[in-house]
C-alpha cells in the first residue's frame, strides 16, 4: 500500500513516492497493469511476472496518459481487481485520479515513479491541466494561455495537479 | 450525544414518545409497525440502514427502519418474534394501534458510502429490514444495485417490495445455494462497488468469506449485525475503577457490565452482545484485554484503551470510570 501515503511536512501535501517499485498484492483476482513510457517497460515486465497464476491480467502500455483509454481499461475491470501504475509523476498522478475517481480503493493501488521532473498543473485562469518541468513551489508557464503560474506546492489527489495561479496576481497594475 | 439546541426540531433524535398508528404481520413471525409522532410534530431524516432503538417492557432494542430515510413523516420498522420473549414478544403481543412507545435515534451505523458506485445488498432472513432501506434509498436517488436475498421458504418479510424496488433480486432459499450467489456476485461486480449484509451470523461470516476471496478489501465489505455467536463464560477477572479505586470482581459468566452495576457503577447499554457501541468504557490500564465484540477495529483494539463491557473481558482492568 502507501501510493501518495503521507502528508509530509508541516501541512504540505506532496506526493511521497516509495524509491522502489510496490509489490505485487497478492489477495486481488485480477490485474490491471498499466505502464506509461520506456523506463516502465521493466517495472510492468516484473509486475506481470509476479502476478503470474494469481489471476488474469490486463496489461496496457502506452506513451503518455490518455484519459479515455485509461477510463475505458478501468471500466472493464471488476471487483476484485488490483490496479498498478508505473511511469513519469505526471502519467501516475493522473492514472490515479482517474482511477479514484473509478471508484477505487487505496488498498487497491499501487504505483511507481519513473521520474518527478513533471508534474501535472492546473491553470487557476485557463483551467487548462497539462504536464509541465516543475517542482511543487516553483514556476511554469501554462502551455495553454502562457500565464507565468506559481505552482502550489500542494497535491489534488482528486484532481491528479497541482494547482498553478499567476505570479502576478497579487501586484497592483 | 450533542445537544443540538439550536437545531430545528426536525432534527431532534433524543427520547421521544411515538404512537402505534398500524401494526400489520408480513410474515407469521414478523410484525410490522408504522409509528406517528405524538406531538405531531416532524420527524429526523436518516440515512439508508439506521435504526431506531424501542423502549420494551424487557429493554431497550434496536430496529432498522425500512424507509428510504428522506423527509419521513413516520417511522417504520418490522419486527421478528424471538424465541427466547423479550423485547421484540413484548412489541407482538402487547402493542396495538393507537399504543403509545417511546422511541430513541435514528442512529446510523450501517450507512452507504457516500462514494459508491454501485451496491450489493445481502440480506438473510429479518435481516432484510436495513437491505430494504437501502434498495429504496438508492432507487430514489438514481443509484444501482444487485440484491441477494436468503430467507426460508413462507417466511421472508417483505419480499415483495424488495422484488419491486426497481433492482435484480436473487433469492435463495438454501444455506447452499446463497453460497453459490454469493461466490456468483462477488465475481461479477463493477470496480467501486460497496457490500452490505445483515442477517445471521452464520450468513455473515460466510459474507466475509467470500468477499475476501473474491479479493475485495475490507474496506468494501460493509455488515450489520444483529446477533454474535453465543460466547464462553471467560475466565474470573478483577477490575479497578479509576475515580474511586473501588476493585470489582468480576465472576466466569458475569459480564464487566454486570458486575460493575451491582457494585454501584452504572454504564449505559443496550444490545448487550457487543454489537451497538452503547456500553463503550475507557480502559486506563490493563494486563490484558479479551475483545469479543464487534464493534472496535483492529486498529482501535490494539490501541487498548476502551472496551465493550456487555462482552469483553481482560485482565486486572482498570476501567477509565
Ligand atoms: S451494550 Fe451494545 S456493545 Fe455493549
Amino acid at each position: 500500500m502507501g501510493t501518495i501515503a503521507e502528508v509530509a511536512p508541516g501541512g504540505l501535501s506532496l506526493p511521497v513516492w516509495p524509491s522502489e517499485p510496490e509489490t505485487v498484492d497478492a489477495t486481488g483476482r485480477s490485474y490491471l497493469l498499466l505502464g506509461f513510457g520506456p523506463e516502465a517497460a521493466s517495472v510492468v515486465d516484473t509486475w506481470a511476472r509476479d502476478v503470474g497464476a494469481l489471476g488474469p491480467s490486463t496489461i496496457v502500455r502506452s506513451a503518455r496518459f490518455d484519459p479515455a483509454a485509461v477510463t475505458a481499461a478501468l471500466a472493464s475491470t471488476r471487483c476484485g481487481v488490483r490496479i498498478m501504475v508505473a511511469g513519469p509523476q505526471d502519467d501516475v498522478l493522473m492514472t490515479l485520479a482517474a482511477a479514484r475517481e473509478s471508484g477505487a480503493e487505496p488498498e487497491e493501488l499501487r504505483s511507481f515513479v519513473t521520474r518527478t521532473d513533471v508534474l501535472p498543473v492546473f491553470c487557476a485562469h485557463c483551467r487548462a491541466t497539462n504536464s509541465v518541468e516543475a517542482v511543487p513551489g516553483g514556476i511554469a508557464v501554462c502551455p495553454a494561455c502562457a500565464t507565468v503560474l506559481d505552482v502550489h506546492p500542494h497535491l489534488s489527489a482528486v484532481r491528479g495537479s497541482f494547482l498553478g495561479s499567476d505570479t502576478t496576481a497579487r501586484e497592483l497594475t | 450525544m450533542i445537544a443540538a439546541t439550536h437545531q430545528h426540531p426536525a432534527y431532534r433524535v433524543g427520547s421521544r414518545e411515538f404512537v402505534v398508528a398500524a401494526a400489520e404481520p408480513v410474515t407469521p413471525e414478523v410484525r410490522h409497525l408504522v409509528l406517528m409522532p405524538r406531538d405531531g410534530g416532524p420527524v429526523a431524516p436518516y440515512q439508508a440502514g439506521s435504526h431506531v432503538v424501542v423502549d420494551t417492557a424487557a429493554g431497550r432494542n434496536a430496529y432498522s427502519l425500512t424507509g428510504d430515510g428522506s423527509t419521513p413523516d413516520r417511522y417504520e420498522i418490522s419486527v421478528l418474534r424471538c424465541r427466547d420473549g423479550g423485547g421484540s414478544a413484548w412489541i407482538h403481543d402487547e402493542l396495538a394501534p393507537g399504543s403509545v412507545v417511546t422511541i430513541e435515534g435514528p442512529r446510523a451505523m450501517f450507512a452507504p458510502r457516500y462514494d459508491q458506485r454501485h451496491a450489493l445488498l445481502v440480506a438473510g432472513g429479518i435481516g432484510i429490514t436495513p437491505i430494504l432501506s437501502h434498495a429504496r434509498y438508492l432507487a430514489r436517488w438514481g443509484g444501482t444495485a444487485e440484491i441477494i436475498y436468503s430467507y426460508r421458504p413462507g417466511a421472508a418479510a417483505h419480499l415483495n417490495e424488495i422484488r419491486d424496488a426497481g433492482f435484480p433480486v436473487h433469492e435463495a432459499t438454501t444455506v447452499a445455494r446463497t453460497r453459490e450467489l454469493l461466490a456468483e456476485r462477488f465475481a461479477d461486480q463493477p470496480l467501486g462497488t460497496h457490500a452490505y449484509a445483515c442477517g445471521p451470523a452464520a450468513m455473515l461470516e460466510t459474507y466475509r468469506e467470500l468477499g475476501l476471496a473474491a479479493g475485495w478489501p475490507e474496506s468494501r465489505l460493509h455488515l450489520e449485525r444483529f446477533q454474535l455467536a453465543d460466547l464462553d463464560p471467560g475466565e474470573p477477572f478483577t477490575a479497578t475503577v479509576r475515580s474511586t479505586g473501588a476493585r470489582v470482581a468480576v465472576a466466569a459468566g458475569t459480564s464487566l457490565l454486570d458486575a460493575l452495576s451491582e457494585a454501584g457503577v452504572a454504564v449505559a447499554s443496550m444490545c448487550r452482545q457487543g454489537v451497538c457501541g452503547e456500553c463503550r468504557v475507557g480502559v486506563a490500564s490493563a494486563a490484558s484485554l479479551d475483545h469479543r465484540d464487534a464493534v472496535l477495529t483492529p486498529a482501535e483494539r490494539d490501541a487498548a484503551d476502551s472496551i465493550m463491557c456487555c462482552v469483553s473481558r481482560g485482565t486486572d482492568v482498570e476501567v477509565d470510570l
